[in-house]
């Protein structure tokens, strides 16, 4: 009968830490974050960019600094993530090594029989991974209660802030190549019909002079980096939404980690979510 | 009115000149041909120009401006969700040292049974035996710390 309980409890113990569904999505997250720093980095790189054509510019200070900080809190967020990873991760929460010396010595012991090894290490067992359970509970419920609310104001202020600044940002890198590429091919005496982004799309190109020509390649070829980040900050928007609203179902059910609609939800996520990351990626490439 | 909201402002205001701009740069069409025209395209095209790059220079400007802005308002949030993370890891590594604490014990147990050996029947084996485990004991309390 004992022995039963005995084993009834080690097997609710074991349920409890079923956390797979928080590590999946904290490393899911992890991945997110760590691709933000190449788009937050774009407020410094269309900078430089515009900086070859643009005088007036002068240098890149403010915007390199404005990247910076932005992947300093990206730092933050990244370790905050790796936190969690780490909490839900069952290789941190394990006494094994240690248990299993303790077990080969106390085997050692003269007249000491098999059972009599198995229940004082099992004991000893039980008793440590209660210990640490409780441990992972008071870590995992400090990191969802109070850093998921405040990873989620950061992750607002990105979404409120950094996505229409940037957008405005590549948009003036837009009409800045627009102007200069304009007039230098009218210079050159050809005839723009129209916003001179659509020579990038028809052939009207292949009639300009060869000066005309080469301009529209240059043109077409510094409007497509643009195109292609402006692209990516849909997906960029994407992955804050859904890491905003993994933190949020986190902080829903912290006091059941383990359930099934939680797991199912977090699974959801992760998917849209690595989705969005791998479409950021590419466009970084 | 917050700062964030006096740069939005003059972001718009930048950007709708700035694309004024464009179109007036744009519909001046090609350079003619004709001497004095071509001499006066030459001026309204650098005018126009300067106007723009001054223009998309002050957006990327203030679009940073703003950024950084923000960044100061989440300095809190930042701070807290920074120091949540370095708690968590310092007391994941204190599960570590409870395994490292079991590794002592259990040196702790061979010494003993070592001991006991040697003073039941000393023999060069058994003396080395404790020589051993005294030894590992040791190493065991300086890589704890203990």
């Amino acid at each position: 009968m004992n022995r039963k309980i005995f084993l009834l409890s080690i097997s609710l113990i074991a349920g409890c830490a079923n956390l797979s569904a928080v590590r999946d999505i904290s490393s899911q997250l992890l991945t997110a974050a760590s691709s933000w720093d190449s788009v937050t980095g774009e407020i410094a790189g269309s900078c430089r960019r515009q900086l070859t054509l643009n005088s007036q510019l002068t240098d890149c200070k403010i915007e390199t600094q404005a990247s910076d900080g932005l992947s300093a809190a990206n730092g933050v967020l990244i370790s905050y993530f790796k936190a969690l990873k780490n909490a839900a991760s069952d290789s941190n929460f394990t006494i094994q090594p240690g248990l299993s010396n303790a077990t080969e010595s106390i085997a050692k012991i003269p007249g000491i029989n098999a059972d009599q090894v198995k229940a004082a290490s099992g004991l000893f067992g039980l008793l440590a991974r209660l210990a640490t359970e409780k441990m992972r509970e008071s870590v995992l419920h400090e990191l969802i209660g109070e850093g998921a609310p405040a990873a989620q104001t950061v992750i607002s202020a990105m979404n409120e802030v950094v996505v229409p600044q940037l957008r405005t940002q590549l948009d003036g890198e837009g009409l800045q190549l627009q102007g200069q590429f304009g007039r230098l091919i009218h210079e050159a005496k050809d005839r723009i019909e129209g916003n001179p982004s659509k020579l990038c799309e028809g052939s009207s190109a292949a009639k300009f002079s060869g000066t005309g020509f080469l301009l529209t390649q240059e043109y077409c070829r510094r409007q497509a980096i643009v195109d292609q980040r402006i692209a990516a900050l849909a997906a960029y928007q994407a992955t804050l939404k859904s890491t905003n609203d993994a933190l949020a179902e986190l902080q829903s059910s912290k006091t059941k980690l383990g359930a099934a609609a939680l797991t199912q939800r977090l699974l959801e996520i992760g998917a849209e979510l690595e989705d969005k990351v791998s479409a950021l990626q590419k466009a970084f490439k | 009115m917050s700062v964030t909201t006096d740069i939005s402002a003059l972001q718009n205001l930048c950007m709708t000149s700035a694309r004024c701009t464009l179109d007036q740069l744009l519909d001046l069409g090609p350079k003619p041909d004709d001497t004095v025209r071509a001499l006066l395209w030459e001026q309204q095209t650098t005018r126009l120009q300067g106007q723009l790059n001054s223009l998309t220079a002050m957006n990327s400007k203030l679009a940073a401006a703003s950024i950084l802005t923000s960044l100061k308002k989440q300095t809190d949030a930042l701070a807290k969700v920074g120091q949540v993370s370095r708690d968590a890891e310092k007391k994941i590594k204190q599960i570590a040292k409870v395994s490292d604490l079991l590794i002592t014990l259990s040196k702790v147990l061979d010494l003993g049974l070592a001991v006991l050996t040697a003073a039941a029947g000393p023999t060069a084996a058994s003396l080395t035996a404790v020589l051993d485990a005294s030894t590992a004991l040791s190493g065991s309390i300086a890589n704890n710390g203990t």
